[in-house]
């Protein structure tokens, strides 16, 4: 072994998520006698009491998707996101490779409650190992009678392809994703339409992350009553956090919605190890923000995250220390915007470059003094017109950056000397 | 729903979207990614409003009732023009210094009084790819938009275009993304009207100099009569685009259409009239109008004089006009007093004529292909139209994308079948077979529709006994295919609730070729998809632009204007008045009795309009032969042809780029034609020819315009009494009949009852019958003929443009097991022979072709293919059997020396 | 506006030539000599019964394809922000000098390709790199490449998180 396993911690009483993992649930528990049962109704509305929503970043209501995806006429899909897409993520991969039968079991709950006899999860090429347990999970549930036709003596067929990807973050972006499991270019295509009419092949799909999914059996079993008391009234249930590596603690935990970041960084990560010290926070990803050290009594929470400035994502928190100058993350958050953007927008497709082109200048000394005022045209566009949450997050991570780092970016506009 | 644009109330229709609404109010928001004939994608973000105080793009916003649009929100328009400045700052500057008319881009800047960008950085350096002569691709000007994508997948449905890349480096692709000539494009040149920024262009467009004058007209190439807007500058074709509110190609156009134009300037035009006075073997010389004209005009008196007007057989032309077809037949029956006037519908349509006459009235197809929008089903038989008739092919592949099941009934594979439900792969000549067999799966499993069969049909009972003779396995047999194939084709159609039948050359070209048209519609009336609401009936696809106004107009040995009967002494006396003469009431001879009689010495004149019959007509060495017999040929053309090579007289003419008058598509729908060019040199139209030649023989044909003649016509023609100029330039097209200038064209024919004597739509019983030629020992292989995307007809326009390097010789598809039996490969000769000719040609191996089968097109007079070509006849009609000619095939030995292909 | 359409997806379902095993096709066609050439575009394409250039759009689309040819040996870096932060990119650099060859190129003897990617999911023991299909992290990328690692500059965490895995060791 010459890659460290993932750590994982569940910091909650009763761990939903990691249920199989830290609570020494089975997999695949309830499904048998759901769907032996017929109990469609009791799927959908557990799910809707829970009050789970979409873990993937865009928390859209679960029920409300399933729904509307049940209403569409069939074929229908259910999907798995399985694009763990976010550097400083990787709650998901440690479900599709630890707990693979959960997600699928989730899966099948979901196609059942939408009324879909395929699904599919898209598992990206970077996670090689999530795709073989993945399958081989897919193998054995069909041995198990999980799978197939006439599931468990019901009328109910249901089977599962695991799809892998081939290098793109944008095919995390639902559209994008139905492209990519496709083969066709992960590229985002404006919406509405939305997947739960128009999705995969066309058809009414519905696209849940596989931490969501992973919820699932979970509230069927427990009650969605039970899993809508966790977390914060605003925002119930569990979420997935992931350390990065200069924390003391690294890891993956398993937090109610509602705590305070200080307590994720300070309590559970231990704060930096040595000699680091916290220079900032970034949340969410690249699409996310970055917060100072002062801003961690913020909860874990959607909407007062994003009033700060660092969207929740998919809840990655990467710690970075003071030896890291300023315009390297800003490079860094330029270059990923421009690798990855999937070149369907004008913003997104031209910006993030120039984005790029105008970090460089901080080397150019009579370039770069306004390199900090040009970020505002560019970060306004971007903001303001950009077709996904792709080009919308790149630049709202960026104009945290720029609030954060603004004395060292500053300093480094004066200088010319590329601050780095 | 009601909703404001910028506090302007208006009203719009459900499923419209702010855009929509935008443009309702009259307000501008300027789009770059947006095309009306394409799915809108909101990607350029340059056509942003606000929406209670939000940015949306509007091409993509869905509007609502009581939506607020601001289209001068601030924070809006700010950020589309910062949208607009990024996608300028990626280009090159020449990117802004294409005139504003052809670069939505500069117009888009324009808007926002933008003239460079704050933005700097990068741009592209891709380059160019020049590979194609009418295709060209600026890389460099590429915006990602994905319009030309759209085009080439949701319009015309040939996929051969993919962005490629990603992010900042997105641009174009086609195929693999090797040089755009090697690419699937086919050239209907979608991708170059749509695009916005110039990236993708053509020749003529490329050149910034300004077009002096633009102007719409109907195409004169296939039957689909494609509205086009054709740009000219220095009395030469810069572009022809297709005209965006065209009622039938709507916004698109092939390769023909689009860009095979440059023959009208071609040097070897002919500019003046060409006599040969010395006999046959003398040299055709130069002549003078005045010379020509009664060289042409003192010969054709005496013989008309000496041996009677029936002496002279007379050929009209489908490429020409309504009103030259009429001033023609009025010439043959005023001016000579004889009937022997056909025209060359004779050659593919006849049947079609006749047989869509018998079952249903009207001599033309049911139903306009308008109606293809809302059928589940299309019956594709014995036509190719994504080569003959590439918009409807196209229209036909997105009607299967988005979800019509499709039934190709054709010994190819052709395009279509590749998307097809089920494919019918019957043996050439087999169709009535297949059609017996389909109808009687359609009867046996209860899909005939009994109530319509009740009050509207005639003929179930004679039908049916027929059909005991005609299970499914039996047909199939006879079709060469197996039962179950021919069972699942008359199951779709049968369940179809509004089910299309679209044919074309494959079902008229043969001995029984009438039989064909009859047993095709029966399936049609049996469902009861004609002549009812909703229905999409039978549409049958015309080769040339006029072939079905040439017949309209009775350019028909049998027939006056309207199909109306010569042998009917009413509709006789009626023209007799206007006229002021004496229209013959015997029938005249038909083009192929026209050379026998020519070879028998008892026609002395031919008289061929623009029809290259040496080349085109079948068995052509017999056609020779005739016109050698003749005392006289005369022939009106645009270039020196096959035919004109045996004539004394030779006129020069104009094409359609430099005509007035009318054309009738293939669903019946009359449609302007104006000149965009004046003639070159003396050439003149063959109205004024026929006016001239009238003249010269002391006769006075009336009419003196083209107007004038559409309105003689519509007098005496009651199904087209309500057309005129006048109303075609007001109101656009109309589909005939149309009986008085306040009624609408009727495009679904015979919803109160159908136009045959009893009213009722006739079903015909009609056996099998062997095709005139079967291969056997001597001749073991079929060779069918047919047409090539890129040529048209004769090739006398299309080889006379660069349509020719993407084609520039004849081949003969083989299937690759047959040419592993006889040793060849793919490019090596082979010598063709039939019962009367031998021509060679290198092969092209395909399995898109049926062992024991292989396929050409007469497009090259180097290859002569009609010289082998059979000469059978329809037993109805006269149309001869293109389609089956029983030939042998021998390899030419290689030699280093003999890559002359096809000599 | 009508009913929205993407015709690459109408294509795929009307005519049954569905592509969720496209990518893996594809991955097939690269094993051969590292790369897509348009031979094998047409080849796929082919047998997807699908037009070329929606297999061109593909190959140029995904990094995994159209990030330069790729060695018998394919590693790729993560380039993450927890391994940018730990390293600043130093193990890239480091890398290019173990294997002999720079980011995003392949050797001259086809031998070895470093590609770099966003992000292999080690955030918590960062750096990482993928060999072929073989996982190692940590500040000497868990000994991966034994001799030949270049020492860092003493730069780095303190210990190493190997072997604390599995089974929680805390909770809260």
């Amino acid at each position: 072994m010459r890659a460290a396993d993932i750590p994982y911690v569940s910091a909650v009483d009763q761990p939903v998520v990691l249920a199989g993992l830290v609570g020494g649930e089975e997999p695949w528990a309830v499904w048998p006698s759901v769907v032996a049962a017929g109990a469609r109704e009791k799927v959908m509305s557990e799910i809707a009491a829970s009050g789970l929503r979409g873990r993937g970043g865009a928390g859209f209501p679960v029920a409300k998707k399933w729904s509307m995806t049940a209403s569409e006429p069939a074929p229908r899909y259910v999907v798995g996101n399985g694009d763990e897409g976010d550097p400083g993520s990787y709650g998901d991969r440690l479900l599709m490779e630890r707990d693979p039968h959960r997600i699928l079991e989730g899966l099948a709950l979901a196609g059942f409650a939408v009324g879909a006899r395929h699904g599919l999860i898209l598992v990206r090429s970077e996670y090689p190992a999530a795709a073989d347990r993945l399958r081989a999970a897919v193998v054995q549930a069909r041995e198990a009678g999980h799978l197939g036709e006439r599931v468990h003596g019901s009328p109910v067929d249901f089977d599962v392809e695991i799809v892998v990807g081939a290098g793109s973050y944008v095919a995390g972006e639902e559209t994008a994703l139905l492209h990519a499991l496709a083969g066709l270019r992960a590229a985002v295509r404006a919406r509405p339409p939305y997947p739960t009419s128009h999705g995969l092949l066309g058809h009414p799909t519905a696209v849940n992350n596989v931490e969501t999914l992973a919820a699932v059996p979970w509230i069927v079993r427990h009650g969605g009553a039970a899993y809508a008391r966790l977390g914060h009234p605003d925002e119930p249930g569990t979420k997935l956090v992931c350390l990065s590596q200069r924390f003391r603690r690294p890891g993956v935990y398993e937090v109610e919605f509602g705590v305070p970041l200080r307590h994720l960084v300070e309590e559970l990560g231990g704060g930096l190890r040595e000699p680091y010290r916290l220079r900032a926070v970034q949340v969410g990803g690249p699409l996310g923000g970055f917060l100072t050290p002062d801003q961690l009594d913020l909860p874990l929470l959607s909407e007062p995250l994003a009033e700060a400035g660092a969207a929740l994502g998919h809840a990655s928190l990467v710690a970075v220390d003071s030896t890291v100058p300023a315009a390297a993350i800003l490079r860094h958050a330029w270059a990923f915007g421009a690798a990855e953007s999937c070149g369907a927008c004008t913003p997104c497709r031209v910006g993030t470059r120039r984005g790029l082109e105008l970090v460089e200048r901080l080397r150019e000394p009579e370039r770069a003094g306004a390199v900090l005022a040009d970020h505002e045209p560019l970060i306004e566009v971007l903001t303001v017109a950009s077709l996904c949450a792709f080009g919308r997050g790149v630049s709202c991570a960026v104009r945290s950056l720029l609030r954060v780092y603004s004395d060292e970016l500053h300093q480094a506009a004066l200088t010319g000397k590329g601050g780095e | 729903m009601r909703l404001s644009v910028d506090t302007i109330g208006i009203e719009v229709a459900p499923g419209a979207t702010v855009l929509d609404a935008v443009r309702a109010a009259g307000a501008v928001v300027p789009t770059l990614c947006y095309d009306e004939r394409l799915t809108p994608q909101g990607s350029c973000r340059v056509c942003l409003v606000g929406v209670r105080g939000r940015a949306m793009p509007a091409c993509t916003t869905p509007a609502a009732d009581g939506m607020e649009i601001q289209t001068d929100d601030e924070t809006a328009r700010r950020s589309a023009q910062l949208a607009l400045e990024l996608l300028v700052s990626q280009l090159p500057a020449r990117a802004l210094d294409i005139p504003a008319e052809r670069s939505e881009l500069v117009r888009a800047c324009r808007h926002f009084g933008l003239t460079g960008s704050r933005f700097d950085g990068a741009t592209r350096n891709a380059g160019v790819d020049h590979s194609h002569p009418y295709v060209k691709l600026d890389r460099d000007l590429c915006i990602a938009c994905n319009r030309c994508v759209r085009m080439c997948a949701e319009v015309q449905g040939t996929f051969a275009l993919s962005l490629a890349g990603r992010g900042f480096d997105t641009v174009v692709v086609a195929g693999t993304g090797g040089p755009w000539v090697s690419s699937p494009c086919v050239a209907c040149g979608g991708c170059v009207d749509t695009c916005p920024s110039g990236a993708l262009s053509e020749p003529g467009l490329a050149d910034p100099r300004p077009i002096s004058r633009t102007t719409i007209t109907t195409c004169g190439y296939c039957g689909v009569g494609c509205t086009l807007r054709v740009h000219t500058r220095d009395e030469t074709v810069a572009a022809i685009t297709p005209a965006h509110d065209a009622p039938v190609n709507r916004g698109h156009a092939c390769i023909k259409g689009r860009f095979a134009h440059a023959f009208t300037r071609s040097r070897d035009r002919l500019t003046t009239p060409l006599i040969r006075d010395g006999g046959r073997d003398s040299p055709l010389r130069p002549a003078s109008w005045q010379e020509a004209l009664t060289f042409a005009a003192t010969r054709l008196a005496a013989i008309r004089d000496r041996h009677g007007p029936d002496a002279i057989g007379m050929i009209s032309s489908a490429r020409a006009t309504n009103e030259e077809n009429y001033l023609a037949q009025k010439f043959a029956r005023t001016v000579l007093g004889t009937n022997n006037i056909d025209n060359c519908s004779r050659l593919c349509h006849a049947p079609s004529a006749v047989g869509l006459a018998a079952s249903f009235g009207h001599a033309g197809g049911t139903n306009s292909a308008d109606d293809l929008d809302n059928t589940d089903c299309i019956l594709v038989a014995g036509a190719n139209p994504t080569e003959a008739h590439p918009v409807i092919g196209a229209r036909i592949k997105q009607l299967v994308l988005r979800g019509a099941r499709l039934i190709v009934i054709d010994p190819r594979r052709i395009d279509l079948a590749e998307m097809a439900d089920v494919h019918v792969q019957a043996r050439p000549g087999s169709n009535v077979a297949v059609f017996n067999g389909v109808a009687r799966v359609l009867l046996d499993e209860g899909y005939a529709n009994q109530d319509f069969l009740r009050t509207r049909a005639s003929g179930l009972a004679e039908l049916a006994a027929l059909l005991a003779d005609y299970p499914p396995d039996h047909a199939a047999r006879l079709a060469g295919v197996t039962p179950e194939t021919l069972v699942a084709a008359a199951r779709l159609y049968g369940a179809a609730r509004r089910p299309a039948i679209v044919y074309g050359l494959g079902i008229t070209e043969h001995a029984h070729g009438t039989d064909g048209v009859r047993t095709l519609s029966n399936l049609a009336i049996l469902k009861g998809a004609v002549g009812t609401p909703d229905c999409c009936g039978v549409l049958s696809m015309r080769g040339q632009n006029n072939v079905q106004g040439a017949s309209d107009m009775g350019a028909l040995p049998d027939m006056l204007p309207g199909y109306q009967r010569v042998t009917d002494a009413g509709v006789r006396a009626r023209f007799n008045r206007t006229w002021r003469a004496e229209v013959p009431a015997r029938p005249g001879l038909r083009i192929l009795d026209m050379f026998a009689s020519a070879t028998a010495g008892r026609v002395r004149a031919m008289y061929v309009i623009g029809e290259d019959i040496a080349q085109t007509d079948p068995d052509s060495g017999n056609v020779r032969r005739a016109l050698a017999a003749c005392d006289l040929v005369i022939n009106h053309d645009v270039f020196l042809s096959t035919t004109a090579e045996h004539a004394d007289v030779v006129f020069p003419a104009v094409p359609f780029l430099e005509k007035d008058g009318t054309f009738v598509n293939f669903d019946r729908r009359i449609q302007r034609v104006r000149p965009a060019l004046d003639p070159p040199g003396q050439a003149r139209s063959d109205f004024d020819i026929l006016h001239l030649l009238a003249r010269a023989m002391g006769a006075d044909l009336g009419c003196p315009t083209p107007a004038d003649a559409m309105a003689e016509c519509a007098t005496l023609t009651p199904t087209f009494a309500g057309i005129s100029h006048t109303r075609l330039d007001r109101d656009g097209p109309l589909h005939w009949p149309c009986r008085s200038p306040d009624q609408p064209g009727e495009g679904r024919l015979y919803l109160d009852s159908f136009a045959t004597p009893d009213g009722r739509a006739a079903l015909a019983a009609r056996p099998y019958l062997p095709p005139g030629e079967q291969a056997d020992t001597t001749f073991p292989y079929v060779l069918i003929t047919g047409r090539r995307l890129v040529h048209y007809n004769s090739g006398s326009m299309s080889r006379r443009t660069p349509n020719h390097q993407l084609r520039p010789h004849e081949v003969l598809d083989l299937h690759p097991d047959d040419a592993a039996r006889l040793g060849l490969a793919d490019g090596d000769l082979v010598e063709v022979t039939s019962r009367r000719a031998t021509v060679t040609y290198p092969v092209h191996l395909t399995d898109t072709i049926a062992p024991g089968q292989t396929f050409t097109t007469f497009n090259f007079p180097d290859t002569l293919t009609n010289t082998l070509t059979s000469d059978a006849t329809d037993t109805e009609t006269g149309c001869p059997e293109y389609k089956i000619t029983a030939v042998s095939l021998s390899p030419v030995p290689h030699r280093a020396d003999s890559r002359a292909a096809g000599r | 506006m009508g009913e929205p359409r993407e015709a690459f997806v109408e294509l795929q379902d009307r005519l049954r030539r569905p592509g969720t095993g496209m990518l893996d096709r594809l991955r097939q066609a690269q094993v051969k000599d590292g790369r897509i050439d348009a031979e094998d575009l047409e080849r796929v394409a082919g047998g997807f019964g699908w037009p070329v250039a929606a297999v061109t759009g593909s190959v140029t689309y995904y990094a995994d394809f159209a990030e330069g040819r790729r060695g018998r040996r394919h590693v790729r870096v993560c380039e993450g922000t927890s391994c940018f932060v730990s390293s600043r990119g130093e193990h890239i650099a480091r890398l290019e000098r173990a294997l002999g060859v720079r980011l995003g190129d392949r050797a001259a003897d086809g031998s070895v390709s470093l590609q770099g990617t966003r992000c292999l999911g080690y955030c918590y023991d960062s750096p990482a790199v993928l060999d072929g299909e073989l996982p190692a992290s940590g500040e000497t990328l868990g000994g991966l490449f034994g001799d030949r690692w270049p020492r860092s500059g003493g730069r780095g965490p303190v210990g190493s998180s190997r072997g604390r895995c599995g089974r929680p060791t805390y909770r809260t």
